[in-house]
């Protein structure tokens, strides 16, 4: 269904597990590293945004996209298809299946110079060989098009709800903020009588010194603060149970437009990662949440990071996380956020399992492409605003810390032998010539090639083989 | 050099073995099904009747079953001794290899998704033609329609809409398998108005649009819009289920980016004689209201046996511009009466408002009442009407406030789960044509069929709105 996730085919047949992950990339990890993988998934994952900004598609079809790459090759090997080719073709589909097309003709012709920036040669470029990859991408995603995007659960956790998918003209956010504005200005208008009233009565009083009408003033209006409060009360009440009638309202301050940001401009990082193949999107949306309120609560000091002792288990539970987190190398989320996230009912292990995979994407891409390489070459103005988080958390996670695990081979792999967008496509390319090479072999190569294959020394002696290949 | 490149970049071609790969796992059509014959064609393409062909995996079986084999545990029971029993090893091998075959199992090949089926069950399969443009016929992709249909189709499922049972690709074509339904709409209003010349019974009628209301109920609840209710996309197996068919139009609304909101992609949407007045005087966010609309020119014409508003298509001038579609507003207004500015505030804000005074005049303020006595005498049918022909779209019923009208009280109410049950009344089956002409790969049209029927036929009815727009190649200027 295309409303509730839980009879979507999203949740049915395309959630998988971490080994049958690790299963269906057998054949690619015999011509590769895991961790060459996972960059490649990168270099993809950014190639998809690239083009797709070229094409001027907006960031759900391209979300999409990234999510028809990973199931594609769920089922199949990048060593045995040409990865360039289908990812062309996830955007053309992305684009029609999130009602935005776009021409058969400018994906290729965007594809080319894109694909040539990088040095690419390995993409056809003929529309026939696009449409034809179509039918067979479409065939191995099953026909299953409609994805659930953490967005959608992102917007609605934090009350945000475009106005426009349901039948409220606010969103809750926004509904909040008008009624408290109204109770604002009522609140003033009374003030102000009061105290118009105070100051009448000083006036009765003689002459209007400043000192003693003012401080009659404040007297006034310490007089009328419990009826205030007890308004303020029934107030906040009223608001409750108007917003109860939408959902829960618990926390939504809480997440202010500072955090949603950078929640979703870590939902954008999480198409580089596999998350999106691992977890339902609300838990992923949670994730990036978790991860907006570590890092908004590491700027605002340790201030914020003393607590109070609450009698909810979940909340106890969140505040027992503070250990995972100190392993993890962040600091807890404010106390506050600690109330707004224990009100999600959801499993921790999953949600913390989320949010590693996540953070661990930060570290890799750092090594592989670094932000200030990759910079330079966005100079658009929204650029700089979006590279904010990613920096933050590369400086985090990526440049200093230290305990995050891999992250010290992958400095050592830093010095040792640089792996960028230049090796990954030269991977690429030894890679399916190493399969084709491999499957003419009298012995149907894969099985018995593998053990040879996957000593990391013989990989090495390949690359610089690859490179000196590619050179020619 | 260069050509020692070329020859490297075809053996470097790393599809060939992928695309072997998976033309091999591939069941063609018509291994799957028999085709019974020919149902209809549209701009889309064709659709056919056809038969689930028994796997050939169990029609060997039964042959092995002649011969003499029996259940090893028949055999166990009755104790003959294995030596005894005629079981040739090379038999053995030859079936073991033909189990092993995923093609010779259908239910092997069916994808995570598609519906269970028993040999002889009848579907229709809907064939579309790829999307080629200009007159060379370069393949541009999958038609945005198509996509849509398999998009929502795999993802909606509800018991009043057609249930699509598999996809299959071949040849760049796309294959739909939907369930088979042997009546629509179009077909019961034609039996009713050329044969029978009777009205449809009150109670089938209740029941024919509370079912398509709940199927449409199902779409809107689904943020889906249908964008082309009309008779003939709404079918009636022969259970007397309604089954709304068709999301070729359809489309998700809940999608918060999409560029232009819905006025984006299709710059028309609905068949003429169903679309709203929104539409027609150029909204460009429009809501589920319009479906509501065309439900409720569906009622009206299961009541009268014909077209409510049967206006004239204007067709798109050489400007590239949509034209007001005059003579539909004008229709509408001469059974509804003018617009009236207290029934729909926001009508001045719509586009062609100053178009739409300058029609007229209509000097019947409200002819509707009369227009429905002479078909009907429920009073709450006439107001359901009335509040499904509301002009304003934030006014017109929803489909759940629809459902709860109390017109669908009457007579006994909705309860019965055929639409037929009680009538008397029995309607022909969907009529299938043999048109075996060179078709057994189910190819390109015959000419006499390729051409659209004129105008000038009494059955003629205007095509679905098809102007998906789909976006020039961009030219290759932006840096």
């Amino acid at each position: 269904m295309s409303s509730s996730f839980w009879s979507s085919s999203h949740c049915l047949h395309w959630l998988t597990t971490r080994p049958a992950l690790l299963v269906s990339r057998q054949v690619d990890l015999q011509y590769c590293t895991p961790k060459q993988l996972y960059c490649l998934n990168i270099f993809f994952a950014q190639l998809i945004q690239k083009l797709g900004k070229r094409l001027l598609l907006r960031q759900i079809p391209i979300a999409t996209a990234c999510v028809f790459f990973k199931r594609f090759y769920l089922k199949n090997s990048i060593c045995e298809t040409n990865p360039y080719l289908v990812l062309a073709a996830c955007l053309f589909v992305a684009a029609k299946v999130e009602e935005t097309p776009v021409h058969i003709k400018s994906v290729v012709s965007e594809a080319k110079v894109v694909f040539n920036e990088y040095n690419i040669k390995l993409f056809p470029a003929e529309t026939n060989k696009l449409g034809e990859m179509e039918f067979y991408l479409l065939e191995d995603l099953d026909f299953h098009l409609v994805i659930f995007h953490p967005y959608r659960a992102l917007l609605h956790m934090t009350g945000r709800e475009p106005a426009d998918s349901g039948k409220f003209p606010l969103s809750r956010v926004e509904e909040d903020q008008a009624i408290k504005k109204k109770e604002l200005e009522i609140r003033k208008k009374k003030d102000e009588e009061i105290r118009k009233s105070s100051l009448n009565t000083v006036g009765v009083g003689g002459k209007p010194s400043p000192s003693p009408s003012s401080g009659a003033g404040i007297g006034g209006v310490n007089g009328n603060k419990d009826i205030i409060e007890d308004e303020d009360n029934e107030l906040e009440a009223k608001r409750v149970r108007r917003l109860m009638g939408r959902g829960s309202t618990d926390g939504i301050g809480e997440v202010d437009e500072g955090v949603l940001q950078i929640s979703w401009f870590i939902l954008n990082d999480t198409y580089r990662t596999d998350v999106h193949l691992l977890y339902p999107p609300y838990i992923i949306s949670l994730s990036a949440i978790y991860i907006a309120f570590c890092l908004t609560s590491m700027n605002s000091s340790s201030a914020s990071r003393t607590r109070t002792t609450s009698s909810s288990s979940q909340l106890n539970s969140i505040q027992s996380s503070t250990t995972i987190n100190e392993q993890l190398g962040i600091d807890p989320p404010p106390n506050s956020a600690a109330n707004f996230l224990a009100g999600f009912q959801v499993n921790l292990n999953i949600l913390f399992a989320c949010v590693q995979d996540i953070i661990c994407l930060y570290s890799i891409w750092e090594n592989f492409e670094p932000t200030s390489m990759r910079n330079p070459h966005n100079p658009n103005q929204n650029q700089n605003q979006s590279q904010q988080p990613q920096n933050q958390l590369k400086s985090v996670f990526g440049g200093g810390g230290g305990s995050m695990t891999g992250n010290e081979d992958g400095k050592d792999g830093n010095k040792k032998e640089k792996f960028g967008p230049e090796e990954a496509e030269a991977l690429v390319r030894r890679m399916i010539e190493s399969r084709l090479v491999d499957m003419g072999h009298p012995n149907n190569a894969g099985a018995n090639q593998t053990a040879k294959r996957s000593l990391p020394v013989n990989s090495v002696d390949h690359s610089i083989a690859g490179k000196k290949r590619a050179r020619k | 050099m260069a050509a020692t490149l070329a020859t490297a970049a075809a053996m470097l071609d790393p599809m060939h073995y992928y695309r072997a790969k998976r033309d091999r796992e591939r069941r063609t059509v018509l291994k799957t099904y028999k085709i019974l014959g020919f149902i209809s064609s549209g701009t889309y393409g064709r659709v056919y009747k056809a038969v689930l062909l028994p796997s050939p995996a169990s029609a060997s079986s039964k042959g092995n079953t002649n011969k003499s084999t029996l259940p090893s545990s028949a055999r166990a029971a009755l104790a003959i001794p294995k030596d005894k029993l005629p079981s040739p090893t090379t038999s053995t091998a030859s079936s073991a290899s033909s189990a092993l075959d995923p093609l010779n199992h259908p239910e092997l090949c069916m994808r995570p998704g598609d519906l269970p089926a028993k040999e002889g069950d009848v579907f229709a399969i809907k064939k579309f033609k790829p999307d080629k443009e200009g007159d060379v016929l370069t393949y541009a992709g999958i038609s945005q329609s198509g996509a849509r249909e398999i998009m929502l189709n795999r993802e909606l499922h509800h018991r009043n809409l057609v249930a699509l049972r598999e996809v299959i690709l071949e040849d760049k074509a796309i294959y739909m398998v939907f369930e088979y339904a042997e009546h629509d709409f179009l077909q019961i209003i034609h039996h009713h108005s050329q044969t029978t010349r009777t009205p449809i019974p009150s109670p089938t009628l209740r029941r024919l649009l509370h079912q398509l209301l709940c199927g449409v109920h199902f779409l809107h609840s689904n943020f889906c819009l249908h964008r082309d209710l009309k008779p003939a996309n709404i079918l009636v197996n022969s259970a007397g289920v309604v089954k709304i068919g068709d999301l070729g139009l359809a489309r998700l609304w809940h999608k918060p980016l999409a560029q232009g909101g819905l006025f984006g992609g299709d710059k028309v949407v609905v068949t003429i004689w169903y679309r709203a007045p929104e539409l027609i005087l150029g909204a460009k966010h429009y809501t589920a209201a319009v479906d509501l609309w065309a439900i409720g020119c569906i009622y009206a014409e299961l009541l009268a046996l014909r077209p409510i508003f049967k206006g004239d298509e204007a067709k798109m001038d050489g400007k590239k511009q949509l034209p007001f579609q005059r003579d539909q507003m004008g229709k509408i207004c001469e059974v509804l009466g003018p617009v009236k500015a207290d029934q729909w505030p926001g009508i001045v804000h719509m586009p062609e408002y100053k178009t739409y005074l300058s029609s007229g005049p209509y000097p019947n303020p409200n002819p509707l009442p009369s227009w429905y006595q002479h078909r009907s005498t429920s009073s709450q049918g006439y107001d359901l009407l009335t509040r499904l022909f509301e002009w304003d779209p934030a006014r017109r019923l929803t489909a759940r406030e629809a459902l709860a009208h109390p017109w669908f009280q009457e007579e006994g109410g909705v309860a019965a789960k055929s639409v037929f049950e009680g009538s008397s009344v029995t309607y022909p089956t969907r009529r299938v044509t043999h048109e075996d002409n060179g078709d057994a790969k189910m190819g390109s049209l015959p000419p006499s069929m390729a051409q659209p029927r004129l105008p000038s036929s009494s059955n003629f009815r205007p095509a679905s709105a098809n102007l998906t727009v789909q976006p020039p190649p961009r030219k290759k200027t932006r840096m």
